[in-house]
């Protein structure tokens, strides 16, 4: 497996683990169409897009967009971005020996009223990584 | 009989009238979708397939677009209800895909459909 498709599937199974799952937040990658409307709910995005200490390493950051029902103010994403931030922030997820992903410190910005669909607003939670393979 | 059905009375009998402009097509939809955060596979479950009449309203094709298809095309909204991005339409033998919604009431959608293809005259 490459380390792309590493990242992926070390980050998505993150969210498919029993801990995420018992937090109640609906969850879904990016590239998908949700037909349910299930409100809160956050959207994945893994960007690897930085450089990496070798060949086989990348750095990146993961995207969380969290949407809110429009109206309700921030404390609900504020909530979502804490319950990220205890799976999350400071966290080394081992894949095999000698690769892993570790997570550094997060940021939550208040994007706005959801471009696509006013009744939701959004909010952008972002933390960093390194994966690293030796 | 109310003026709602009177509407769509008076549709079905415009799709009928404008004889081969409308397009026998079939519609399949998604009803419900997932991801399997583990796997990494989405899955999604259709709805049976609607069997309905629509009407080509417009063919589109932009100089940017070098190899995807573009239509307009008119449906019955009492016949196909809601349509989402990535339905698929079943139209003159290929398969479209349902693209932005540009005009809906309760009596007719006018939905873009588009489809890949490098080669063929439309």
């Amino acid at each position: 497996m490459g380390k792309y498709l590493n990242i992926d599937t070390r980050i998505f199974s993150i969210f498919g683990s029993d801990a995420w799952l018992s937090e109640s937040v609906k969850t879904y990658p990016c590239n998908f169409i949700k037909l349910d409307s299930t409100v809160p709910y956050i959207r994945i995005s893994i960007i690897p897009s930085g450089i990496g200490v070798n060949k086989n390493s990348v750095s990146g950051v993961l995207i969380a967009d969290i949407f809110i029902p429009n109206g309700s103010g921030p404390k609900a994403a504020s909530t979502i971005a804490d319950k990220l931030d205890t799976h999350l922030i400071n966290k080394t997820f081992e894949i095999a020996e000698g690769v892993s992903t570790q997570f550094f410190n997060s940021t939550h910005s208040l994007v706005g009223t959801d471009v696509d669909n006013s009744a939701l607003y959004r909010t952008t939670y972002t933390i960093p990584f390194n994966y690293n393979e030796v | 009989m109310g003026y709602k059905a009177l509407v769509n009375s008076n549709v079905n009998k415009a799709f009928d009238l404008v004889k081969d402009l409308a397009d026998v097509i079939t519609l399949t939809k998604k009803v419900s979708t997932s991801f399997d955060f583990n796997t990494g596979i989405a899955s999604s479950t259709e709805t049976a397939a609607i069997v309905t009449k629509a009407v080509v309203v417009e063919v589109n094709k932009k100089s940017k677009d070098r190899n995807t298809l573009y239509k307009n095309l008119m449906l019955k909204t009492l016949d196909v209800g809601d349509v989402a991005n990535l339905d698929k339409v079943s139209l003159l033998g290929a398969e479209w895909k349902i693209g932005p919604l540009i005009f809906t009431n309760n009596y007719v959608t006018i939905v873009e459909i588009y489809r890949e293809n490098l080669w063929e005259s439309i």
